[in-house]
Parts: structure tokens; sequence; C-alpha cells
């Protein structure tokens, strides 16, 4: 058989429709930063689960949701909420969710000006030296009682 | 038993064996499943020990989950890639992404049993037939963490699915018995 047989052949035998599979990779791909996050979630909630040897239907009557909720949340495949994050959290007793107060750059970006910006600098030490001065609080109030 | 074609759309190239008692195919069911947090921790969990095994690096079931879904997602970005690469010829690609099951076999020929075994992963895999050069039927896959398909019963059967689809592509006419050969991915 020829390869052209063969594909021809091949054609003939295989269903028109195509498989779904183009089209959930796609979604999936345009999805990839969420999903990342609902997958970690996922883990550290199945994770938990095992460990207090609870079940996914005990968790669903804590969170007063249906235990396909729970399915689809420890699949990985559900964009949460923070509502719902912090139902979790509760019925689980665990952090999912750390948000840094300050990012590390912008501590680093501050020193770099600092080293770079001589008056900045100066301005800081002087009034670190006055706040750490212990003759600070005795000027005041010598200050207010002249008043 | 269905076949299905995956892609290029115009003169599909990989196609995938839908199975009857399944309601999709092996490519769209395999890449469901890998990209399924619950499947996976469970996966790992009731074969912890594999992943301490010679084969693999020891790892623990988190780390092995989060590394399996890294990998499928570059795996998928690559085949997305390929399948959307219109009118270019994948030609080269699927000649590079698939390779003989049978590490004894060097030669490319029809009906060959074939792996997609991709790069990054240590043990991601699809399984499928070569129908010709860069034809391919996908008969289906799995998480691969002993050396031997005949070590762990669900690699086993993946082996016994290949031979079915085999047959099935015997039966209807496309090969004979004395053209057919294994292929792995």
């Amino acid at each position: 058989m020829t390869d052209t047989e063969i594909r021809e052949k091949l054609t003939s035998i295989a269903m028109e429709k195509s498989s779904g599979w183009l089209e959930k990779a796609k979604t999936r791909r345009g999805n990839r930063a969420w999903l990342k996050r609902s997958q970690a979630i996922a883990l550290r909630v199945l994770r938990t689960l095992r460990e207090k040897e609870m079940t996914q239907k005990e968790l669903s009557s804590r969170l007063n949701v249906s235990p396909q909720q729970i399915s689809k949340i420890v699949k990985g495949k559900e964009n949460l909420t923070l509502e719902t994050i912090s139902k979790i959290e509760k019925a689980l007793g665990i952090s999912l969710m750390n948000v840094p107060l300050y990012e590390k750059s912008q501590i680093v970006e501050a020193s770099e000006y600092l080293s770079k910006n001589f008056y900045a600098k100066k301005a800081i030490q002087r009034t670190l030296e006055y706040n750490l001065d212990p003759k600070k609080d005795f000027v005041c109030e010598n200050t207010n009682s002249a008043a | 038993m269905n076949l299905i074609p995956i892609f290029p759309k115009e003169n599909p190239r990989i196609f995938a064996v839908r199975y009857d008692d399944q309601s999709v195919d092996e490519f769209e069911r395999l890449f469901d499943l890998w990209n399924d947090s619950e499947y996976l921790e469970s996966f790992f969990y009731e074969n912890q020990k594999d992943l301490c095994s010679g084969f693999n690096r020891c790892q623990s079931v988190d780390e092995a989950v989060r590394r399996t879904l890294e990998d499928v997602s570059r795996f998928e970005d690559h085949l997305l890639d390929l399948a959307e690469s219109g009118d270019r010829d994948p030609s080269q690609a699927l000649q590079a992404l698939f390779e003989p099951l049978n590490n004894s076999e060097f030669r490319i020929i029809n009906l060959q049993k074939s792996k997609a075994k991709y790069w990054r992963s240590p043990w991601l895999r699809l399984y499928a037939i070569r129908i010709d050069v860069n034809c391919f039927v996908i008969t289906g896959g799995a998480i691969k963490l002993t050396h031997k398909m005949n070590d762990r019963e669900h690699t086993q059967f993946e082996l016994e699915k290949l031979e079915k689809a085999k047959n099935y592509l015997i039966e209807t006419g496309l090969t004979d018995k004395e053209s057919f050969e294994f292929l792995i991915i």
C-alpha cells in the first residue's frame, strides 16, 4: 500500500469531528496564570485532608457548599474567590495566601537611591540621630514649661 | 473503537483512539487527567515507592505533582504550537517527537508501535502506532515510573491497548500483519 493510499484509507475510517483537546489546550494556556495558583491551592487542600483524615464530603459540610464544588476545587480547575479561599483557610486551619507587605525590590531601590543621593542620606541620618537623642524629651519638656 | 483526528486541521497527521467505554479520545482524556491535581496526587500517593526507586531521584508526592504539572504545561504548549503552525509542515517536529517503543528499533516503518517522550519530563509518555512516516495513531499514555512497561499494571495495560489498536487497524484493512511494528513516544 502506498503512502497516499494509507492516508486516504485512514481519512475514510476516521471520524469527521476533531478531538476536543485543541480547544481545551487553548483555554488552559490562556488561563495558565490563575490555574497554576488554583493547582497549588488544590494540592495544599488535598495534603491537609490526608493529614487530618478528613473527607471531601466533610469539608463540603464545613464550607456549606456542594461536594461537586469541592471536587472542582481539589482538581485545581476552579477560579477561586478571596471569600472561598478565606473559608477554606478557616475550615482547615491553614494559610493558603501570603501577600508580602513590601516587595524586596522596593527596599533595594530605596537603598540604591540613598547611596546615590548624599542629601537624602544626610536628612535620614539627622532624623535618626534626633529620634535617638536622650536629651530630646528633656528639651521638649523645657520648651513646654517655658511656654 | 473510533479514530479521532487531532491535528493539523487540514490533512491530519495525528489521530487518537476513542475506546468504546470512553466518552472522549485518548489524547483529550490524558491531557485532562495530567492537568488534574486530584488525579496526580492520588496517583503519586499510590505509587510513592516508585518515586524513590533507582530509576527516579527520590522526591515527595507534592514535588512529583508539581513537576508533572509544569512538564504537562510545557508539553501541551509544544503540541499546541505544532497544531497551530497552520500551513507549515509539522513532519520534522513529529518525527522528532515520536520514537520506537522498543529501544532496540532504529528504523522507521509503517504500523510501528511508538512513544512520544517529552524530553523535559522523566515520566510522561504517549503511546502510538506509526501509520506512515509522519502519521500516528495515539493509543494511550501513562506516567511511567519504572524501567519496563511490564513492571506495573497501569503500563502493562497500555501495552494491551497498543495490541488492541493494532488489531483494529489491521481489521480495517489499513495494513497487513507483515508490515506492522510498534512504536512508542
